[in-house]
Protein backbone atom coordinates (compact mmCIF):
# COMPACT_ATOMS: atom_id res chain seq x y z
CA UNK A 1 0.00 0.00 0.00
CA UNK A 2 0.97 3.18 -0.88
CA UNK A 3 2.26 5.35 2.59
CA UNK A 4 3.13 9.10 2.55
CA UNK A 5 6.21 10.50 4.18
CA UNK A 6 5.02 14.04 6.09
CA UNK A 7 7.70 15.88 7.27
CA UNK A 8 6.52 17.72 10.66
CA UNK A 9 8.61 20.85 11.40
CA UNK A 10 8.68 22.44 14.30
CA UNK A 11 9.73 25.86 15.82
CA UNK A 12 8.89 27.69 19.29
CA UNK A 13 6.71 30.44 18.36
CA UNK A 14 9.03 33.09 20.35
CA UNK A 15 11.80 32.42 18.59
CA UNK A 16 11.78 36.03 16.35
CA UNK A 17 11.09 34.74 13.51
CA UNK A 18 8.76 34.66 10.62
CA UNK A 19 6.54 32.13 9.46
CA UNK A 20 7.86 32.68 5.91
CA UNK A 21 11.34 32.37 7.09
CA UNK A 22 10.49 29.21 9.33
CA UNK A 23 8.73 27.88 6.24
CA UNK A 24 11.60 28.34 4.09
CA UNK A 25 13.68 26.57 6.80
CA UNK A 26 11.32 23.64 6.72
CA UNK A 27 11.15 23.28 2.69
CA UNK A 28 15.04 23.78 2.37
CA UNK A 29 15.23 20.78 4.74
CA UNK A 30 12.21 18.73 3.59
CA UNK A 31 13.44 19.00 0.20
CA UNK A 32 17.19 18.03 0.80
CA UNK A 33 15.62 14.40 2.59
CA UNK A 34 12.72 13.91 0.08
CA UNK A 35 13.06 11.03 -2.79
CA UNK A 36 12.68 12.74 -5.86
CA UNK A 37 15.62 14.95 -6.60
CA UNK A 38 13.35 17.40 -9.01
CA UNK A 39 11.90 19.03 -5.27
CA UNK A 40 15.69 19.93 -4.52
CA UNK A 41 15.80 21.98 -7.69
CA UNK A 42 12.63 23.65 -7.23
CA UNK A 43 13.29 24.75 -3.71
CA UNK A 44 16.20 25.79 -4.73
CA UNK A 45 14.39 28.46 -7.11
CA UNK A 46 11.25 28.96 -5.16
CA UNK A 47 11.69 32.42 -2.98
CA UNK A 48 9.37 29.95 -0.58
CA UNK A 49 6.13 32.76 -1.47
CA UNK A 50 2.70 31.45 0.23
CA UNK A 51 -0.90 31.85 -1.59
CA UNK A 52 -3.94 31.14 -0.31
CA UNK A 53 -7.51 29.60 -1.70
CA UNK A 54 -10.29 31.46 -1.38
CA UNK A 55 -10.56 29.35 2.32
CA UNK A 56 -7.36 29.95 3.23
CA UNK A 57 -5.50 26.62 2.49
CA UNK A 58 -1.66 27.42 2.10
CA UNK A 59 0.07 26.63 -0.98
CA UNK A 60 3.83 27.15 -1.91
CA UNK A 61 3.26 29.83 -5.06
CA UNK A 62 6.42 27.99 -7.31
CA UNK A 63 6.20 24.42 -6.01
CA UNK A 64 3.44 22.75 -7.08
CA UNK A 65 2.50 19.15 -5.75
CA UNK A 66 3.67 19.80 -2.01
CA UNK A 67 1.33 20.00 0.17
CA UNK A 68 1.47 22.74 3.23
CA UNK A 69 -0.27 23.38 6.22
CA UNK A 70 0.19 25.06 9.34
CA UNK A 71 -0.76 24.93 12.76
CA UNK A 72 -0.06 26.41 16.25
CA UNK A 73 -0.78 26.03 20.06
CA UNK A 74 0.72 26.92 22.95
CA UNK A 75 4.35 28.13 22.43
CA UNK A 76 4.95 25.82 19.07
CA UNK A 77 4.21 26.59 15.05
CA UNK A 78 4.45 23.37 13.50
CA UNK A 79 4.46 22.98 9.50
CA UNK A 80 3.72 19.76 7.47
CA UNK A 81 4.96 19.21 4.05
CA UNK A 82 4.60 16.07 1.97
CA UNK A 83 3.74 15.19 -1.60
CA UNK A 84 0.24 15.57 -2.35
CA UNK A 85 -2.47 17.21 -0.11
CA UNK A 86 -2.55 17.16 3.72
CA UNK A 87 -3.91 18.72 6.83
CA UNK A 88 -2.16 18.93 10.54
CA UNK A 89 -3.81 20.21 13.45
CA UNK A 90 -2.07 20.55 16.80
CA UNK A 91 -4.61 21.49 20.02
CA UNK A 92 -4.05 22.19 23.63
CA UNK A 93 -6.05 20.73 26.27
CA UNK A 94 -7.44 23.73 27.50
CA UNK A 95 -8.95 24.29 31.22
CA UNK A 96 -9.61 27.95 31.58
CA UNK A 97 -8.59 30.01 34.20
CA UNK A 98 -10.51 29.15 37.09
CA UNK A 99 -12.31 26.19 35.65
CA UNK A 100 -11.82 23.19 37.06
CA UNK A 101 -11.35 19.93 34.79
CA UNK A 102 -14.28 18.35 35.66
CA UNK A 103 -16.52 21.65 34.38
CA UNK A 104 -14.24 21.39 31.30
CA UNK A 105 -15.03 18.22 30.64
CA UNK A 106 -18.61 19.03 30.83
CA UNK A 107 -18.55 22.01 28.59
CA UNK A 108 -16.68 20.02 25.99
CA UNK A 109 -19.25 17.55 26.34
CA UNK A 110 -21.55 19.73 25.14
CA UNK A 111 -19.78 21.39 22.30
CA UNK A 112 -19.19 17.60 21.19
CA UNK A 113 -22.77 17.51 20.89
CA UNK A 114 -23.19 20.97 19.52
CA UNK A 115 -20.37 20.56 16.83
CA UNK A 116 -19.26 16.65 16.34
CA UNK A 117 -21.05 13.87 14.29
CA UNK A 118 -23.32 11.66 16.35
CA UNK A 119 -21.03 9.06 16.55
CA UNK A 120 -17.93 11.33 17.27
CA UNK A 121 -20.37 13.17 19.90
CA UNK A 122 -21.04 9.64 21.30
CA UNK A 123 -17.56 8.18 21.82
CA UNK A 124 -16.98 12.23 23.62
CA UNK A 125 -19.56 11.70 25.81
CA UNK A 126 -19.05 7.55 26.59
CA UNK A 127 -15.08 7.94 28.08
CA UNK A 128 -13.04 10.28 29.05
CA UNK A 129 -14.52 13.54 27.86
CA UNK A 130 -12.08 15.83 27.98
CA UNK A 131 -9.23 13.72 26.25
CA UNK A 132 -11.66 12.33 23.75
CA UNK A 133 -12.80 15.72 22.74
CA UNK A 134 -9.32 16.74 21.97
CA UNK A 135 -8.75 13.36 19.85
CA UNK A 136 -11.48 13.92 18.09
CA UNK A 137 -11.39 18.15 17.39
CA UNK A 138 -7.56 17.95 15.73
CA UNK A 139 -8.75 14.68 13.66
CA UNK A 140 -11.61 16.54 12.42
CA UNK A 141 -9.49 19.91 12.12
CA UNK A 142 -6.25 18.54 10.33
CA UNK A 143 -9.41 16.89 7.90
CA UNK A 144 -10.84 19.93 7.03
CA UNK A 145 -7.36 21.71 6.55
CA UNK A 146 -6.49 18.48 4.05
CA UNK A 147 -10.08 19.20 2.10
CA UNK A 148 -9.21 23.05 2.11
CA UNK A 149 -12.83 23.20 3.05
CA UNK A 150 -12.23 25.20 6.70
CA UNK A 151 -14.45 24.78 9.05
CA UNK A 152 -18.33 24.59 7.74
CA UNK A 153 -22.03 23.70 8.09
CA UNK A 154 -20.46 20.47 7.27
CA UNK A 155 -18.35 19.99 9.84
CA UNK A 156 -20.99 17.60 11.93
CA UNK A 157 -21.57 15.63 9.03
CA UNK A 158 -18.40 13.77 8.35
CA UNK A 159 -17.20 11.54 11.00
CA UNK A 160 -13.49 10.82 11.49
CA UNK A 161 -14.30 7.56 13.48
CA UNK A 162 -14.44 4.48 11.29
CA UNK A 163 -17.63 3.43 10.39
CA UNK A 164 -17.75 -0.52 12.02
CA UNK A 165 -16.28 0.50 14.88
CA UNK A 166 -18.17 0.70 18.34
CA UNK A 167 -17.77 3.91 20.03
CA UNK A 168 -16.62 2.22 22.79
CA UNK A 169 -13.89 1.14 21.22
CA UNK A 170 -13.53 3.29 18.29
CA UNK A 171 -10.02 4.87 18.46
CA UNK A 172 -6.88 3.36 20.08
CA UNK A 173 -6.97 4.62 23.28
CA UNK A 174 -3.65 6.54 24.48
CA UNK A 175 -1.96 5.46 27.03
CA UNK A 176 0.98 7.87 28.95
CA UNK A 177 3.65 7.76 26.50
CA UNK A 178 6.14 7.29 28.58
CA UNK A 179 5.34 3.59 28.72
CA UNK A 180 4.71 3.40 24.76
CA UNK A 181 8.64 3.88 23.88
CA UNK A 182 8.15 0.13 22.82
CA UNK A 183 5.31 0.66 20.57
CA UNK A 184 7.48 3.21 18.76
CA UNK A 185 9.20 0.70 16.88
CA UNK A 186 5.47 -1.17 15.86
CA UNK A 187 4.47 2.19 14.69
CA UNK A 188 7.42 2.62 12.41
CA UNK A 189 8.09 1.20 8.80
CA UNK A 190 9.89 -2.06 10.20
CA UNK A 191 13.20 -0.57 8.71
CA UNK A 192 15.41 -0.17 11.64
CA UNK A 193 17.25 2.99 9.72
CA UNK A 194 14.18 5.06 9.09
CA UNK A 195 13.32 3.68 12.96
CA UNK A 196 16.30 5.95 13.81
CA UNK A 197 15.76 8.54 11.51
CA UNK A 198 12.07 9.01 12.31
CA UNK A 199 13.25 9.15 16.48
CA UNK A 200 12.80 12.81 18.18
CA UNK A 201 16.12 13.89 19.97
CA UNK A 202 18.52 11.24 21.64
CA UNK A 203 17.42 12.46 24.70
CA UNK A 204 13.82 12.82 24.08
CA UNK A 205 11.09 11.06 24.49
CA UNK A 206 10.08 9.76 20.93
CA UNK A 207 6.27 10.32 20.03
CA UNK A 208 4.21 7.09 19.14
CA UNK A 209 1.61 7.98 16.15
CA UNK A 210 -1.75 6.01 16.41
CA UNK A 211 -3.12 5.56 12.69
CA UNK A 212 -6.51 5.06 11.39
CA UNK A 213 -8.78 5.86 8.19
CA UNK A 214 -11.88 6.98 8.09
CA UNK A 215 -14.08 8.47 5.71
CA UNK A 216 -11.47 7.25 3.05
CA UNK A 217 -8.71 9.23 4.03
CA UNK A 218 -5.96 8.97 6.61
CA UNK A 219 -5.05 9.97 10.36
CA UNK A 220 -2.21 9.43 12.18
CA UNK A 221 -2.10 10.88 15.79
CA UNK A 222 0.17 11.80 18.66
CA UNK A 223 -0.13 12.84 22.32
CA UNK A 224 2.62 15.65 22.62
CA UNK A 225 3.29 16.90 26.57
CA UNK A 226 5.29 19.71 27.08
CA UNK A 227 3.72 22.31 30.19
CA UNK A 228 0.75 20.72 29.22
CA UNK A 229 -1.19 18.70 27.20
CA UNK A 230 -1.44 18.60 22.86
CA UNK A 231 -2.67 16.37 20.65
CA UNK A 232 -1.16 16.11 17.33
CA UNK A 233 -3.19 14.90 14.13
CA UNK A 234 -2.07 14.53 10.35
CA UNK A 235 -4.30 13.82 7.73
CA UNK A 236 -3.59 12.83 4.23
CA UNK A 237 -4.84 10.76 1.61
CA UNK A 238 -2.42 7.46 2.69
CA UNK A 239 -0.88 5.65 5.57
CA UNK A 240 0.95 8.57 7.28
CA UNK A 241 4.34 8.28 8.60
CA UNK A 242 5.38 11.58 10.48
CA UNK A 243 8.95 12.48 10.68
CA UNK A 244 9.13 15.29 13.15
CA UNK A 245 12.20 18.00 13.46
CA UNK A 246 12.61 20.65 16.06
CA UNK A 247 13.73 23.74 14.47
CA UNK A 248 14.52 25.88 16.96
CA UNK A 249 16.69 24.06 19.41
CA UNK A 250 15.86 21.75 21.83
CA UNK A 251 12.54 22.94 23.82
CA UNK A 252 13.07 22.77 27.53
CA UNK A 253 10.60 23.00 30.23
CA UNK A 254 9.66 23.28 33.60
CA UNK A 255 8.00 20.18 34.59
CA UNK A 256 5.35 20.77 37.46
CA UNK A 257 6.62 22.22 41.05
CA UNK A 258 9.68 20.16 40.84
CA UNK A 259 11.46 22.21 38.46
CA UNK A 260 12.45 19.26 36.24
CA UNK A 261 13.34 20.28 32.53
CA UNK A 262 11.93 17.38 30.14
CA UNK A 263 12.80 17.69 26.36
CA UNK A 264 10.46 16.41 24.20
CA UNK B 1 -22.41 55.75 27.75
CA UNK B 2 -21.60 52.31 28.12
CA UNK B 3 -23.22 49.39 25.50
CA UNK B 4 -24.57 46.52 27.54
CA UNK B 5 -23.86 44.83 23.89
CA UNK B 6 -20.14 45.81 23.59
CA UNK B 7 -19.87 44.65 27.66
CA UNK B 8 -20.93 41.72 27.00
CA UNK B 9 -19.16 40.89 24.57
CA UNK B 10 -16.16 42.08 26.13
CA UNK B 11 -16.80 40.05 29.30
CA UNK B 12 -17.43 36.31 27.46
CA UNK B 13 -14.24 37.18 24.88
CA UNK B 14 -12.31 37.27 28.07
CA UNK B 15 -13.41 34.37 29.89
CA UNK B 16 -12.93 32.39 26.65
CA UNK B 17 -9.69 33.47 25.87
CA UNK B 18 -8.68 36.14 28.46
CA UNK B 19 -8.36 39.08 25.54
CA UNK B 20 -9.22 42.10 26.96
CA UNK B 21 -9.96 46.01 25.54
CA UNK B 22 -12.07 45.06 22.48
CA UNK B 23 -13.73 47.68 20.76
CA UNK B 24 -16.41 47.78 18.01
CA UNK B 25 -14.13 47.16 15.28
CA UNK B 26 -11.52 44.74 16.83
CA UNK B 27 -11.22 42.16 14.33
CA UNK B 28 -11.79 38.59 16.16
CA UNK B 29 -8.85 36.79 13.97
CA UNK B 30 -6.82 39.85 12.55
CA UNK B 31 -6.25 41.54 15.90
CA UNK B 32 -7.07 39.11 18.53
CA UNK B 33 -5.28 36.20 16.58
CA UNK B 34 -7.83 34.18 17.79
CA UNK B 35 -8.09 30.05 16.29
CA UNK B 36 -10.68 28.37 14.65
CA UNK B 37 -10.62 26.64 18.15
CA UNK B 38 -11.34 29.67 20.12
CA UNK B 39 -13.93 30.90 17.94
CA UNK B 40 -15.56 28.03 18.28
CA UNK B 41 -15.79 28.31 21.95
CA UNK B 42 -16.77 32.00 21.62
CA UNK B 43 -19.47 30.93 19.45
CA UNK B 44 -21.06 28.23 22.27
CA UNK B 45 -20.85 30.82 25.13
CA UNK B 46 -22.51 33.19 22.55
CA UNK B 47 -25.70 30.51 21.98
CA UNK B 48 -25.46 29.79 25.78
CA UNK B 49 -25.52 33.55 27.07
CA UNK B 50 -28.33 34.84 24.44
CA UNK B 51 -30.32 31.34 24.15
CA UNK B 52 -29.99 31.19 20.28
CA UNK B 53 -27.96 29.03 17.69
CA UNK B 54 -25.50 30.55 15.28
CA UNK B 55 -25.26 28.42 12.05
CA UNK B 56 -21.45 27.95 11.19
CA UNK B 57 -21.74 29.07 8.09
CA UNK B 58 -22.74 32.75 9.89
CA UNK B 59 -19.55 32.51 12.14
CA UNK B 60 -17.45 33.35 9.12
CA UNK B 61 -19.46 36.58 8.52
CA UNK B 62 -18.73 37.31 11.87
CA UNK B 63 -15.28 39.30 11.78
CA UNK B 64 -15.22 42.06 13.96
CA UNK B 65 -17.26 42.83 17.36
CA UNK B 66 -19.87 45.22 15.71
CA UNK B 67 -20.98 42.13 13.31
CA UNK B 68 -21.35 40.25 16.28
CA UNK B 69 -23.75 43.10 17.85
CA UNK B 70 -25.62 43.66 14.34
CA UNK B 71 -26.13 39.91 14.36
CA UNK B 72 -27.91 39.46 17.40
CA UNK B 73 -29.94 42.84 17.40
CA UNK B 74 -31.34 41.45 13.96
CA UNK B 75 -31.73 38.53 15.45
CA UNK B 76 -34.42 40.54 18.07
CA UNK B 77 -32.07 39.98 20.88
CA UNK B 78 -31.12 43.03 23.23
CA UNK B 79 -29.07 43.35 26.67
CA UNK B 80 -29.36 45.42 29.40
Amino acid sequence: MEHRSVGIYCFDLKDGKTSESRLKEAVKDWMRTAESPEWGLLAAESDGTIIRSGRGKPYFRDIPGIGLSITHSGPFWFCALAEGELGIDLQEHVIRAGESRRQAETRYRKMAVRFFHKREAAYVLEGDSFRRFFRIWAAKEAYVKYTGQGIDDSFGEFCVIPEKWKPESCLPELSDVSRENSDWQREASGKPEEEKARRAPADGQPLTFRRWTAGGVWFAEASVRAEGEYTLCVCCAAPVFPELKWMSGPLRFGAGSAGEERQI
Amino acid sequence: MKDPFLELIQKIVYEVTGRKNLTYDTDFVQDLGLSSFDIMNIVCAFEEEFDTEIPTRDVWQLHQVQDVITYMEKKGITVG
